[in-house]
């Protein structure tokens, strides 16, 4: 299995972890925005850095051109994904109160909302690259 | 929707043909991983023209005679 693919396996698996967690608290907590502090295990997906670490240091290949073209495609794919959400979550409040309508938002509604978008971004980059390893990828 | 023109390749041939050349011996010499060596054999990757030069080069074969277009 290549480096960026075991990367990616890595990033979904502590991305499963990370909602199992949430809803766990989910059910005994209800619906409490303490409940968001579970993302805070998503940080343990950066260790996917240290995945390949070794090949590096022993001076081999571990990404070349075909990787670079899945890692685009795939990054591409995710934010097209966020842009979607993106454009839904800005436009809902628009579409369902109206124009004149003003919204009283709490701080950490707003921490809430942008971190999980971003759990979403690099949860879809790593299906992407994972299914691209799989299917091939015609440049 | 017309259908994309495959790159047919005659890269494990070649292998053979060359005193039976790993996957990982070629991609060391063309400065890829094995996994792509893999994915091109399979037809599953087109490479770029740098590669494709890289690999002829590799063979000391011209490019046409490793890689071939085939229309729909």
């Amino acid at each position: 299995m290549h480096v960026q693919e075991k990367q990616a396996w890595f990033v979904l698996a502590v991305g499963a972890v990370t909602l199992a967690v949430g809803l766990a608290l989910l059910a005994v907590f209800g619906f409490n925005p303490g409940v968001f502090a579970c993302l805070g295990i998503f940080g343990f997906a950066g260790l996917a850095g240290l995945i390949g670490r070794r090949q590096r240091k022993a001076g081999m290949v571990i990404m070349d051109e075909r990787d670079k073209q899945i890692a685009l495609n795939a990054t591409t794919g995710a934010y097209s994904v966020f842009w979607v959400l993106f454009v839904f979550t800005a436009m809902g409040p628009f579409m369902i109160l109206g124009p004149q309508a003003t919204l009283t938002l709490k701080t950490t509604t707003i921490c809430n909302v942008v971190f999980p978008a971003m759990v979403v971004v690099f949860v879809v980059r790593s299906l992407i690259v994972v299914v691209l390893y799989r299917r091939g990828c015609r440049a | 929707m017309p259908e994309k023109p495959q790159v047919k390749n005659r890269i494990r041939r070649l292998r053979f043909d060359h005193e039976e050349m790993t996957q990982q011996e070629l991609a060391v010499r063309v400065g890829v991983t094995r996994q792509t060596i893999i994915a091109l054999e399979s037809g599953r990757y087109n490479p770029s023209l740098v590669l494709a030069l890289r690999i002829a080069k590799a063979f000391g074969q011209p490019v046409e005679n490793v890689f071939e277009l085939k229309e729909p």
